[in-house]
């Protein structure tokens, strides 16, 4: 059979005027580089197309196309070329390529471009608009509820992937028989005149390849049968098999790697990197997402998250964050108004060895320090930097998932660029959203650089011996596992020296010495109290207890000795206070607490500085 | 060089399981070593990964030792008890579980949700931490007690401590850390616990093992009782048992 032949239109400015070249420029400088930025503008678009109660399954291809396929390019697709010198010579010198390679983005189980294909003709009743807001409409606001994107400007990412700016999209409709297949080519461009009738007749720079419509010369796309032979010709996935959803071809990928099979491995990173929440195995299918990552005719294995370092460590903080249950999750609010704004959780484990998926320029850091940000819908829209822990054989992980409550969600996706890639709270009007987001992205900052400011436990000199936690620590790196559920210390409750904090506190208590009386011996254990600006601290309490298997022993009866606290003292020697609790009158430094301890048995203490007197 | 087994990370295991249960006994197609799920892994070093042969090994002699004790057939409360005596006795020297591997959650996780959640559903029904790898888990915990509670290769009674110990002392004894962890400590208090309920007689041991539990562990931050002299570790712990 004879493959048909599509036709070129370029469009002309409307009497008002249209928005032109300046198509390129909207993404504005993405901080991403380009191709981490289409897989997730690409990969964003089809979450937002997976409305039919199922996960997406998506393949992205880097291809060679071979002799029969370049010549349909050439000669059926894009037979005529616009008139603009600029674009012509780059659609021509991208054809000539040897060979001609080009980036597919392929969907299964979604929508598809579904709707009417002119955005001047849309008849009263629809809703479907899919295909005029990917294809023609610049910036149309979401529909999709708590969807990922939020603007139509993040398509233009595909076009830059392309070294003549030109896509061929082959899609089919969910709600459309086999036959609705719709195949249209689109390159975006300078916009250029052309002499008509003693007037100039301006284009915009944009150019559809379809069938032109013989009464306004709109190409509109190809369908049907045509549609079919001539999509299956060029290679793209096979519409009547694997139902609807939308192929995207970008054609002459630019890469700036030699070896296309970087190229793969940077394409399987990017996924990782930005929809890991998306790819984990305990997700129901619904929202999973099933990828497959392909470099001519070979499928390259994308890793589960959990099975690779570090993602792992933040699907642990992930499972916490979902389930607001795990060893360190915290509830983010804003006080005024009174606003549950989203869950941090973080984890921290021991740093498993890297398995590198891109030889240089690799996404994912050595060693972990940051929160992931995220709104309900699970997307990574960045990652912010924390402070490292200070020992380099272990790493953390935090998670940060918005409110799902409509007015926080739509807080936060308003403040979202563009390339969904940054949550700046500048790009909202004064008001409770913009606090929001500010309060968020505050107590997330602070959380993030308190994570690697915890001190070390305090060394003492003299009778320890060598200490041993650093042969412990390459000891216990022999073993893999990440999930370290066992004794840790939880976050610091402030932050470094120097500066005062929001709340007094006093250090964990450490062991001094033991004293020997008449009757019984006493341990006596030190603490740092610091004061906050306002001296708010009013009382020191301490509670001794058993130490039992690296912990306390919080059940006490049957038997068990019952150790207690004798004195509290300031370090300079003199005694103020009998029994745990000390009235403090403003006062800050070191202080010394007294516990009796029992026959046979080790203790420990807890202190805590209390705001308020009392009443004992 | 030694086996590597086979991995399944908790949260694959958790939807295996769900899916296990969801469709039910009869669904399930049975247990075949050359199509595990696709989330099971492998170290990547340190030994090579076990032949489709050692596991049907593993599987028919697991299901050999459930079918001597009514597996499919009852439920009967001694036949488990028996059934766990057994299976320690057995897991504890099965060569497969010989090396770190059998240390590791994951690998029980495999176990008994991939080549065994039939033996598992009998034996436990449906709660899924007998299934996902840590110290409840059916086949781990038993591996733990054979471990714990072995008298060595030349006693007469070599495996005598898992029958006559109770189900509460089992677990008294291996879901503490301190103690599970240390054969030696784990033995001798198994021991004691026997010359215990001989004197105070089984009924009574529920409350003097909890007693007695609590107060070795408060001993033990403060002395190593692992290395005591045999006689007087056994002096010690038949104070805490009140003997």
């Amino acid at each position: 059979m004879t493959e048909p032949i599509m036709q070129l239109h370029s469009e002309p400015y409307g009497s008002t005027g249209n928005i032109g070249e300046n198509f390129r420029r909207l993404l504005g400088a993405p901080t991403l580089d380009p191709l981490q930025t289409v897989i997730r503008e690409s990969v964003q678009n089809i979450a937002d197309a997976a409305k039919l109660g199922k996960g997406p399954e998506m393949l992205i291809r880097i291809r060679t196309l071979e002799a029969a396929q370049r010549d349909i390019l050439e000669h059926h697709v894009l037979a005529e070329l616009p008139a603009e010198p600029t674009s012509n010579r780059q659609i021509r010198e991208t054809l000539d390529e040897d060979p001609l390679v080009v980036l597919e983005v392929c969907d299964f189980g979604t929508v598809g471009l579904g709707g009417p294909t002119r955005s001047d003709r849309i008849p009263v009743g629809t809703k479907l608009t899919d295909f005029i807001d990917f294809l023609r409409n610049i910036g149309t606001p979401r529909d999709t509820g708590h969807g990922g994107g939020t603007y139509g400007f993040g398509k233009v990412a595909l076009y830059r992937a392309s070294s003549c700016s030109t896509l061929i999209v082959d899609t089919l409709p969910h709600d459309a028989g086999p036959d609705d297949r719709r195949l249209i080519g689109c390159h975006v461009g300078r916009s250029f005149e052309i002499p008509e009738d003693d007037m100039l007749r301006r284009f915009t720079g944009r150019h559809w390849w379809g069938v032109r419509d013989p009464e306004d010369g709109v190409a509109d796309p190809m369908t049907g049968v045509s549609a079919d032979a001539l999509a299956n010709a060029l290679g793209f996935p096979d519409r009547r098999h694997r139902g609807s959803g939308t192929s995207i071809m970008m054609v002459g990928f630019q890469t700036e790697d030699k070896d296309l099979s970087v190229s793969a491995g940077r394409i399987i990173e990017s996924l990782l990197w930005n929809f890991w929440p998306r790819m984990m195995a305990d997700l129901p299918a619904s929202r999973r997402f099933r990828c497959t990552v392909m470099l001519e005719d070979e499928v390259i294995p994308v890793p589960e998250p959990e099975s690779l370092a570090p993602f792992d460590l933040f699907c642990k903080a992930m499972r916490a964050a979902r389930h607001s249950e795990g060893n360190d999750v915290r509830h983010i609010e804003s006080l005024r108004p009174i606003k549950s704004l989203g869950t941090l959780a973080v984890e921290k484990g021991l740093k498993s060895p890297r398995r590198h998926l891109v030889p240089t320029d690799s996404l994912v850091p050595d060693q972990l320090h940051h929160i992931a940000l995220m709104r309900p819908v699970e997307l990574v829209v960045k990652y912010l930097e924390g402070n490292p822990l200070p020992d380099e054989r272990l790493e953390w992980a935090g998670v940060f998932l918005a409110s799902d409550e409509d007015e926080v969600e739509r807080a936060f996706a308003d403040s979202e660029p563009p390339a969904h890639d940054d949550w700046i709270p500048d790009n909202l009007p004064k008001g409770n959203e913009k606090s929001y987001v500010n309060i968020a992205l505050r107590r997330l900052r602070e959380a993030a650089s308190e994570m690697g400011l915890q001190p070390a436990p305090a060394a003492k000199d003299g009778d320890d011996g060598p200490p041993l936690a650093r042969l412990a620590g390459r000891l216990g790196s022999v073993l893999e596992n990440v999930g370290g559920d066992g004794a840790s210390r939880r976050r610091a409750t402030g932050g470094g020296r120097g500066s005062r904090p929001k709340r007094a506190r006093a250090t964990r208590p450490v062991f001094e010495h033991l004293e020997v009386r008449k009757d019984h011996k006493i341990a006596v254990f030190s603490t740092e109290l610091t004061q906050d600006a306002k001296r708010s601290g009013a009382v020191l309490q301490a509670t001794a207890a058993v130490a039992i298997e690296g912990t306390k022993l919080d059940r006490f009866g049957e038997g068990a000795p019952n150790p207690e606290v004798i004195s509290i003292r300031w370090a300079d020697g003199e005694e103020v206070a009998k029994g745990a609790v000390l009235a403090l009158a403003g006062r800050e430094g070191g202080l010394e607490i007294c516990v009796r301890v029992p026959e046979d048995c080790a203790v420990t203490v807890e202190v805590e500085v209390l705001e308020e007197a009392v009443s004992r | 060089m030694s086996l590597l087994l086979p991995r399944l990370p908790g949260p694959a295991c958790e939807s295996v399981i769900r899916d296990f249960l969801e469709h039910g006994l009869e669904r399930w197609r049975g247990f075949d070593p050359a199509n595990l799920p696709v989330s099971v892994r492998f170290a990547a070093t340190g030994g090579t990964p076990v032949g489709t042969s050692e596991l049907e090994e593993l599987r028919a002699d697991l299901e050999e030792l459930a079918r001597a004790h009514g597996f499919g057939v009852t439920n009967d409360r001694n036949s488990l008890a028996a059934f766990d005596a057994k299976v320690a006795a057995w897991l504890a020297q099965a060569e497969l579980f010989s090396t770190g591997e059998a240390l590791r959650d994951d690998v029980w996780s495999f176990v008994s949700a991939v080549v065994a959640p039939d033996i598992v559903h009998w034996r436990f029904g449906a709660a899924i931490e007998r299934y996902i790898g840590g110290v409840r888990n059916t086949f781990q915990r038993l591996w733990m007690r054979g471990r714990a509670l072995d008298r060595g290769p030349d006693h007469p009674e070599r495996w005598k401590l898992l029958t006559k110990l109770t189900e509460d002392a089992l677990v008294q004894i291996t879901e503490r850390p301190s103690i599970g962890s240390d054969p030696v400590l784990a033995r001798a208090v198994g021991e004691a616990w026997i010359r215990a309920s001989e004197i105070h007689g089984k009924s009574a041991m529920e409350s003097i093992m909890r007693r007695a539990i609590l107060g070795i562990r408060i001993r033990n931050e403060v002395r190593s009782l692992a290395d005591l002299r045999p006689d007087n570790l056994a002096d010690i712990l038949n104070q805490m048992f009140e003997i």
